[in-house]
């Protein structure tokens, strides 16, 4: 019959981001200067949400952890992608219809507050009087910077060099599967850091959207009428696992400070089945997996042999509860119809579906899993899923 | 017991001793019904003649070739699940019988169109039933003496024209030495020839009397439906009758993990449209699952389609009443 066969995770072809260490083990040359950051995040109605961007980046960067709101993954969201120096700042170039939305969520948001349509409308009249933010004498600047191509950002706010460290992407040392996949793929330099307070934007006053040669708009530095800042979101494993497993984050409610024991109760609380996934989720990472949320695919976690960036994702799993002679209560009942479904979905994206039965032993009472003492006790087995097709199996053996 | 044969399906008239000498005629007439262009069903009237479907368990079968091409012209398409008597080892194409869903079953009963076979097994107590096991059985063994001996004759009529070429060529070539264990063999052939039980071949006969008699007859052949119609086919029973009366042609989906797929044509000649889901308006749905499946049918280019019949609380039957069917398509954004 057939055996198993695993298959060595695949590559992406395309790398924009650098690896780093992940949480909390730091590798730079200046170990001393680094003081043990412990992150916060704000429990928010039903989400653990990281706002200071200050964490964001390292939380996502280093493991990445969570999902920028905003973004699909990596909390990347920028007001423009378009950007200008106006004396000693960087300040992002929207079009006149992106500044007219922005100006009626403004209105919106203050109608909201209760404000009449009177005041209302002073309020956004005085927010869109023109800047004078030394653009004048910059605009001749701007005029020819606009021969370079637009997104490269040429300002002196800071480009970050390129990584002095050595390469740990693709390098045979350290990555077992540079051998298999010798090129180094191909990496973009990393993006500038800009200070996106958002609080000033320059606005395209021509009538073309499309204009590509910047110095036939003229621009005007406005206020922002709307600023949105993107904030990071975990899930409740992740959250726990940086708080538990870690050690480097911290969770506030109403703030003030939640012990790694109320994490846990207020968590199982709102997630009727955490116990179990964040036991797989614990397991996933233990082993070097970066588990992400399966929903997409309708189901638990992706794993990830890296990260997002640099690998698709390897497994698509399914976790399950069962007890100890693999019976139980199963916490998504599969018909045969919606396991045809998974089996082919997961086939058509090039993954394996995997069953991970997180097997809790028979004598474990209602009242140990108020603590994640209980994570101990429970023990792990993974079952992979595939699709046999018989036609295509014995085509394979009459050609041997 | 299951005695592994090659098994070929024929149209051989039944070999039932009471003898329907009647029947004699059209099953010999059967035989050429590929190649003969009036078939028997054309030859009678057709609203007399029922397409005929036995039950094997609860599935629903056809097959005679008229039956299937009756019912493929009325939009009822089935899968062939046979295997083919000259390549028994693929499943590629397959052929007779022809499997109908319940649903395709239900339907063609509705209208009219068929009525369920009685079995000769079914009738008749046990002592019948054990006698036509023995008379089973003795055909078998006459069959395979027969047989036994034609084999014997070919495989020796095989080595004397082995032998005879050898000889021809010793003529030629002057050499006698490789005749001798061939006839070695041919001698002692009678004694030490095992034709094994396994390779005798079995026909079983697919013929049967149908349903081209008077309606008398006919009552007295058919029996009662066999199978049970709980909620769930009540369900997917409405959808399938609702889809067809709006002109689609529908198989079974269960590669995609639905319950139906839905063409705008004869399946041969399109690709099916929408992946059909058969769901009762209070049943409830694991999210995972929704997303699941809508994530497969925007990956296999299909459109999904959440089905639900419209429930008649008033008229109180427990039988489906033919009434509206509520569609929901699901599309992923953003894929195309």
């Amino acid at each position: 019959m057939t055996e198993a066969v695993f298959q060595a995770p695949k590559r992406r072809a395309k790398v924009r981001e650098r690896f780093e260490a992940p949480l909390p083990v730091s590798l730079r040359a200046r170990a001393d200067e680094e003081e043990h950051i412990i992150f916060r995040a704000d429990l928010v109605a039903h989400h653990v949400t990281v706002s200071d961007p200050a964490h964001m980046l390292p939380l996502y960067q280093r493991g990445f952890f969570g999902k920028g709101v905003f973004s699909r993954s990596r909390p990347e969201h920028e007001t423009s992608h378009r950007w200008r120096c106006a004396g000693d700042r960087a300040l992002p170039v929207i079009s006149s219809s992106e500044y007219q939305k922005r100006l009626g969520w403004a209105r919106a948001a203050l109608l909201l507050q209760g404000l009449e349509d009177e005041s209302v409308s002073h309020a956004l009249h005085t927010l869109t009087t023109p800047v004078q933010l030394d653009i004048q004498s910059q605009t001749s600047e701007a005029r020819s910077s606009a021969d370079q191509p637009m997104d490269d950002v040429s300002c002196d706010s800071g480009l970050t060099p390129e990584p002095a460290g050595p390469q740990r992407q693709g390098d045979p040392r350290y990555d077992p599967l540079a051998a298999v996949c010798p090129g180094d793929p191909e990496q973009k330099s990393m993006s500038s850091e800009r200070s996106d307070a958002g609080e000033y934007v320059l606005v395209e006053l021509s009538e073309d959207d499309h204009s590509e040669n910047l110095s036939d708009a003229q621009l005007e530095c406005r206020r922002n009428p709307f600023s949105m800042m993107e904030y990071l979101q975990l899930s409740y494993e992740e959250a726990f696992f940086l708080v538990y497993a870690l050690g480097c984050l911290s969770v506030y409610h109403s703030g003030e400070a939640l012990s790694v024991a109320q994490v846990w109760t207020v968590f199982r609380s709102r997630q009727p089945n955490f116990c179990s996934s964040y036991a797989a989720y614990h397991y996933f990472r233990s082993k070097g997996w970066v588990p992400k949320s399966g929903v997409k695919y309708g189901t638990d976690f992706m794993l990830y042999r890296k990260g997002p960036p640099f690998y698709h994702a390897s497994y698509s799993v399914v976790v399950e509860r069962c007890d100890e002679s693999l019976r139980g209560a199963a916490l998504r009942s599969f018909s045969w119809k919606s396991l045809a479904a998974l089996s082919r979905i997961t086939g058509n994206v090039s993954k394996e579906l995997m069953l991970c039965l997180v097997i809790a032993p028979a004598g474990l009472a209602e009242d140990a899993l108020c603590s994640p003492e209980c994570l101990r006790r429970f023990s792990l087995q993974e079952v992979i899923v595939s699709r046999w097709v018989s036609s295509r199996e014995r085509t394979e053996q009459e050609e041997i | 017991m299951w005695r592994q044969h090659e098994v070929c399906f024929g149209d051989v008239i039944d070999g039932d001793p009471a003898g329907m000498n009647a029947s004699q005629q059209s099953s010999s007439e059967e035989v050429n019904e590929d190649l003969d262009t009036k078939s028997e069903s054309e030859r009678q009237p057709s609203k007399d003649a029922l397409i005929d479907i036995s039950f094997c368990g609860a599935t629903p079968l056809l097959w005679k070739v008229s039956d299937m091409k009756r019912c493929r012209s009325v939009g009822v398409i089935g899968a062939l699940v046979g295997s083919l008597a000259r390549q028994p080892r693929q499943n590629v194409r397959l052929g007779r019988p022809l499997e109908l869903l319940q649903e395709e079953a239900l339907l063609l009963e509705e209208t009219s169109s068929a009525a369920a076979s009685l079995r000769p097994q079914d009738c008749g107590d046990e002592e019948r039933h054990s006698e036509a096991v023995r008379q089973y059985e003795a055909g078998l063994e006459s069959s395979y003496k027969e047989q036994c001996a034609l084999a014997l004759e070919d495989k020796k009529r095989v080595l004397r024209k082995i032998m005879n070429e050898k000889e021809n060529g010793e003529r030629v070539s002057g050499t006698d030495d490789s005749g001798n264990p061939i006839r070695d063999r041919l001698n002692a052939l009678d004694q030490a020839f095992r034709f094994p039980w396994s390779a005798m071949a079995v026909q079983l006969c697919t013929a049967r009397a149908g349903f081209s008699h008077c309606p008398e007859e006919r009552s007295f052949h058919s029996t009662d439906w066999p199978m049970p119609r709980d909620e769930r086919l009540n369900t997917r029973f409405c959808v399938y009758r609702d889809l067809k009366n709006k002109g689609f042609y529908l198989t079974s989906a269960g590669k995609f993990g639905g319950d139906f797929l839905v063409y705008p044509g004869d399946p041969l000649r399109f690709h099916a449209h929408f992946i059909a889901l058969c769901i009762s308006m209070d049943e409830e749905l694991p999210l995972c699952d929704i997303l699941a499946i809508a994530r497969l049918g925007s990956n296999v280019k299909k459109t999904v389609l959440l089905c639900s019949p419209r429930s008649r609380s008033e008229t109180g039957r427990d039988e489906s009443v033919e009434g509206d069917v509520v569609y929901s398509s699901l599309q992923w954004s953003s894929m195309v």
